[in-house]
């Protein structure tokens, strides 16, 4: 679970290159700012 | 780059095990990280009271890096923080093993905070927060693991600030 309360998050995958793994069961804005970002070659997969 | 942008998505506070209070913590004074330059986490000496154990709580405020690359604990981690002894930023380097401990924050009072990891394990059993409260965090994972069972990026304070970027691993 990744929680942006009353301030502000970023959430980057990769940084041009190969991306990581996020293994979250939820992002959830929360009461702030979110941004995600996906910046990474190959594909995205959002497995449930 | 595609970019996704979410406003209050929903008030989530209320199921979260977190309080976090706007202000000035209490400080504390156990594993202080203490060198004069960048250091190694399991280095005794490079800590006032030695190497932080599971009973204790550690704090990397003095301007350096800890380089983390083999087995430790804590109690609760802040990296940076702008009470106590060291009032400033910090910064935490894991490049192997495991390093593990209830709670970790990043950027508290103030006192901006980078972690990096490269590999390993970096597992917060409660909670990791990065960014605040009222501060800036930065969580870098560029090979390894990082644990955690919720993590909350820009804490609880309007102007708190959470990054975290994963180019590879986990």
């Amino acid at each position: 679970m990744v929680i942006v309360n009353e301030g502000s998050g970023t959430l980057n995958v990769g940084t041009g290159g190969a991306g990581g793994t996020l293994n979250a069961a939820v992002v959830d804005g929360g009461g702030g700012t979110a941004v995600v970002n996906f910046n990474h070659t190959g594909t995205t997969t959002f497995a449930p | 780059m595609r970019t996704i942008t979410t406003f209050s998505v929903r008030g989530l506070l209320a199921c979260t095990p977190f309080f976090f209070v706007c202000g000035n913590l209490p400080a504390f004074t156990d594993g202080i990280f203490d060198p004069l330059d960048e250091g190694d986490w399991t280095t005794t000496s490079d800590w006032d009271a030695g190497i932080p154990i599971l009973e204790s709580d550690a704090t990397i405020s003095n301007g350096e890096v800890a380089k983390f690359r083999d087995v430790g604990s804590y109690r609760e981690l802040r990296v940076g923080n702008a009470v106590g002894v060291h009032r400033g930023g910090g910064g935490l380097k894991i490049q192997a093993g495991e390093l593990s401990g209830d709670s970790a924050k990043g950027g508290v009072n103030n006192s901006p905070a980078t972690v990096i990891v490269h590999g390993g394990t970096w597992a917060n059993s409660v909670a990791l927060m990065v960014g605040g409260p009222l501060g800036t965090g930065n969580l870098l994972v560029s090979g390894g693991r990082v644990t955690h069972p919720a993590a909350v990026m820009g804490s609880s304070c309007v102007g708190d600030l959470g990054s975290a970027t994963v180019s590879s691993g986990t």
